[in-house]
């Protein structure tokens, strides 16, 4: 069951990560920006520059794991 | 809470007993694949999703008779779901390229549209319910990403749905923590449209288990996909569902990363091999497709189909427990 451990780390990780990118935002873009129209452009950008690293992040991870070269995940 | 448990008791007959008949049709049609994980590969009847989208259907009809006022949703909730059956059911009998079968179940998306533009009473789109932040006002990014919402999680659905028991069980679970999402937000209503989806499933689930009875066929995951999509959209539960369906999307971004958007049978490799014993093996070949199922083999080594679906289910428990506990974080 190591690969449960190890997936349910990486399914907890990417569900933390989204809680931490909404409470940058509710800290951060909706204190700091005032504009509406700007603040959804900010919060959006944010939250697809997230998906973005864990798109790239988990095409590493699978290389790693299963110790393939770069161009397999490419 | 009475009328919930009705309709999922409903669907739940329903589906334990459309089921042994739509195995029994199918096979007198002749429309069987085989099980190639099992010693000698026996050919199981396929399009099981027929006899899920009956037993739903059933107290959907029973619903929108007793609650009129909530006829809209419940009316989109079926036609989009219905429409990923038939694009699944044209791809059960007729095979589509992978690529024409993700565009079609784009119009799923449809009725969500219509319903919002033509009965905004009923039906607003647009405002997704997240926690720490609560109601969203995203409308022109959302109008973008729209026709991810029900045709994200068909496809979704349809990619991890490989082994016995996967596709009921880890929609279940997903279902499950939307219904709870529903009940922890107050809103009765979500726990009615997502009742019979459940039901369906519980008791569809024995037939499906491993050794399966019957093949969902992509009727089946297309159709339980695309209700999740539909009604997390209706229900502005769209994060909670996305956190339940985590370990799908790990498995369909490392297979669309890997292997683009084709067909299991259009790739080049397969991401598993079947060993002389049965058990399952990783690929060790690096062109072959990525899968959260190659992640598991690769860690844990060759296993057994029940076991790799017992670590499948468990992962979307745990992403389904997620999604129950971020409902609690999302303010009233």
């Amino acid at each position: 069951m190591r690969s449960v451990a190890v997936l349910g780390l990486l399914v907890a990780a990417v569900w933390a990560s989204s809680l931490g990118v909404l409470v940058l935002i509710e800290a951060v873009v909706l204190r700091a920006v005032g504009a509406s129209v700007l603040r959804s452009v900010v919060g959006s950008a944010l939250f697809a520059a997230w998906a973005a690293a864990w798109y790239f992040l988990l095409k590493g991870l699978a290389r790693r794991i299963l110790r393939l070269p770069a161009r397999a995940t490419a | 809470m009475l009328l919930a448990g009705l309709l999922a008791a409903l669907a739940a007959l329903a589906s334990l007993l459309l089921t042994p008949l739509v195995a029994a049709l199918m096979r007198r049609l002749g429309h069987t694949r085989p099980d190639v994980h099992k010693r000698g590969q026996p050919q199981l009847p396929y399009s099981g999703g027929v006899a899920i989208f009956a037993a739903c259907m059933l107290p959907l009809a029973l619903l929108a008779a007793l609650r009129p006022q909530g006829a809209v949703k419940v009316a989109v909730l079926a036609s989009s779901s219905s429409l990923a059956l038939i694009v699944g059911l044209i791809d059960d009998f007729k095979v589509l390229g992978g690529r024409l079968k993700t565009l079609l179940t784009i119009l799923t998306v449809v009725p969500l549209l219509l319903a919002h533009l033509f009965a905004p009473d009923h039906v607003q789109l647009g405002r997704p319910l997240v926690p720490v932040l609560g109601r969203l006002r995203i409308t022109v990014i959302y109008w973008a990403l729209l026709p991810l919402v029900a045709a994200g999680p068909a496809n979704l659905v349809n990619m991890l749905d490989v082994f016995n028991g996967v596709m009921p069980a880890t929609s279940l679970l997903s279902a499950l923590a939307m219904a709870f999402a529903s009940v922890a937000l107050g809103r009765e209503e979500g726990l009615l449209l997502l009742m019979p989806l459940v039901g369906a499933l519980v008791g569809y689930l024995p037939y499906n288990w491993y050794p399966a009875r019957i093949l969902n066929g992509d009727s089946g995951s297309l159709f339980v996909g695309a209700y999740i999509g539909a009604a997390a959209a209706l229900l502005q539960l769209e994060y909670v569902a996305a956190v339940a369906l985590v370990p799908h999307v790990i498995n369909g971004v490392l297979v669309v990363s890997s292997g683009g958007f084709k067909e299991h049978r259009e790739m080049r490799g397969r991401p598993t091999v079947i060993m002389p014993d049965y058990k399952l093996a990783a690929s060790t070949d690096p062109e072959a497709p990525v899968s959260l199922v190659r992640l598991i083999l690769s860690i844990d080594g060759p296993l057994g189909e029940q076991q790799v679906v017992k670590r499948l289910v468990a992962l979307s428990g745990l992403s389904s427990l997620l999604a129950a506990l971020s409902s609690l974080m999302i303010p009233r």
